[in-house]
């Protein structure tokens, strides 16, 4: 492959993966959505009724989270191959976080189906009481926020290292890499304080938002603009050429 | 003695790994230590008062193995590029199975948790009485317990490769490549022992000493020496530079 099939192929990945990113957020408040609108805070037996109304809709509030997952794996490959020239060897480990975290995220989707399943079960044939139901959908609740931080935590890893990269390529702009690194260090930063303090405060919720922002800026600077490649090629071509052999 | 730039990163890598096997080992020490402090051996009632009393204590050991687990991907690729010119395809095998690893340990963490959830939360005992909630804190620790065993088997098979291409090199001292690779297959036959015969369980568990000890005598030989590259100049240098066009 010559220097400039090359950096065609970067710049389609970048394009990939700025897609990738916006249509996740996307993808993911469509799930969000569909699901929160089955939750009747305070009444647990009607939330359970709910979702036996309409089952499907529920299912597929439940699938897009499956259909996230898939995606994550595209979005990974595309920061991947655009990073490589930079630093193979840590692209690589940036991409294996990223694995990690799918198939880690795709298990804890699957038990959320498992959950719905007995819920359902539990709610139709009246097996559990209004009490034992109440501590059993406590506990899916648990399980799922248990769930977001330890993925969250695993997917902060991944993107440290790839906004890093990003940071040492000039590929994007320099400040945008520096806000997506600090983002993304908040990100293992509040799933451990999730898991490790039992009543966190409500407005460590405001430490997703930087994220958030980021996601949506940077992927549409990758879509709409793709990668910079020229700057990286004069400032430290010699540092990439050399990882990356 | 001066060494190539990419000598200079595989260098920086094994340094990491070796870090990173006395890092993970002392996570994984750590919040199990703290972890059995809390345990009450067939008593539900009293350890949830344990777990209660320092509920904060608790999270932290359980987080401490998460950490350990998480941590293995840093080993993992810390190995995988100071032994990639030996074998480009079978140090990605072993990296890939020691992700397998690193997946499934942060799937278990989930069931620690769960277990915490249970035992800390009193509705669990008003809405299902006593006994309910002590058959699900046995079937989750069930469940970690065996996965731990099924996580570890992928561990093996990654370790087992890593020290075999260790041994094939001359980056370590052979001696110690030959002891882990020992180490890693003694644990593999326990493992399955453990599998098929889960009574001997606690005989069966002591089969991790010669692999412990492994781990961190490698851990702190990288991590002080890092990996010998010269003498594979003239050993194998057909071989390596062969795998290394791959």
């Amino acid at each position: 492959m010559t220097s400039s099939e090359t950096d065609k192929s970067q710049i389609r990945y970048a394009r990939l993966a700025g897609f990738m990113y916006l249509f996740i957020i996307a993808v993911y408040l469509l799930s969000v959505f569909i699901t929160s609108r089955f939750a009747v805070p305070g009444n647990l037996v009607e939330t359970a009724h709910r979702i036996m109304g309409a089952e499907l809709l529920y299912r597929v509030g439940l699938s897009l989270g499956i259909l996230n997952m898939l995606c994550a794996v595209l979005l990974a490959m595309g920061l991947y191959v655009v990073v490589k020239p930079v630093d193979s060897n840590l692209a690589l480990l940036a991409f294996v976080f990223e694995l990690v975290y799918v198939a880690v995220g795709g298990a804890f989707d699957v038990i959320d189906f498992v959950f719905m399943k007995m819920q359902m079960g539990a709610g139709s044939v009246g097996s559990l009481d209004a009490r034992q139901l109440s501590v059993f959908i406590d506990l899916h609740s648990f399980v799922s926020l248990v769930g977001l931080n330890v993925t969250c935590i695993i997917y902060g890893a991944g993107s440290i290292l790839f906004f890093y990269l990003f940071l040492k390529s000039n590929y994007i702009p320099r400040l945008l890499a520096v806000f997506g690194l600090f983002a993304s260090a908040l990100v293992p930063i509040m799933g451990f304080s999730f898991l490790i303090v039992p009543q966190p405060p409500q407005m460590l919720q405001l430490g997703w938002a930087p994220i958030f922002a980021t996601e949506i800026l940077v992927g549409l600077w990758l879509l709409v603009k793709g990668v910079n490649l020229r700057p990286q090629g004069d400032v430290n071509l010699s540092s990439a050429t050399n990882s990356a052999g | 003695m001066t060494y190539s730039d990419n000598e200079k990163t595989q260098m920086r890598y094994a340094r990491l790994a070796g870090f990173m096997y006395l890092f993970v080992d002392l996570a994984y020490a750590a919040g199990v230590m703290i972890a059995n402090r809390f345990e009450v051996p067939g008593n539900f009632t009293e350890t949830s008062h344990a777990i209660m009393r320092s509920e904060l204590l608790y999270r932290i050991g359980l987080t401490s193995i998460f950490i350990g687990a998480l941590s293995t991907v840093f080993l993992a690729m810390g190995l995988y590029v100071a032994v990639k010119p030996i074998n480009k395809n079978l140090a990605l095998l072993a990296l890939l199975f020691r992700l397998v690893e690193a997946t499934m340990f942060g799937l278990l963490s989930l069931f620690s948790f769960v277990v915490l959830k249970v035992f800390i939360g009193s509705d669990y005992t008003n809405a299902f009485g006593s006994s309910q909630p002590a058959v699900l804190v046995n079937l989750c620790t069930a469940v970690y317990s065996d996965g731990f065993i099924v996580a570890g088997l992928f561990f093996l098979t990654g370790s087992i490769l890593f020290f075999y291409l260790f041994l094939k090199s001359t980056y370590l001292p052979k001696a110690l490549s030959a002891f882990g690779l020992f180490g890693s297959l003694l644990v593999t036959i326990t493992n399955f022992a453990d599998l098929l015969l889960p009574q001997y369980h606690k005989i069966l568990h002591l089969g991790i000493l010669p692999l412990g000890v492994a781990e961190i005598t490698v851990g702190l030989w990288l991590l002080i020496k890092g990996v010998n590259l010269r003498p594979r100049e003239n050993g194998t240098m057909d071989s390596v530079a062969a795998q290394s066009t791959l």
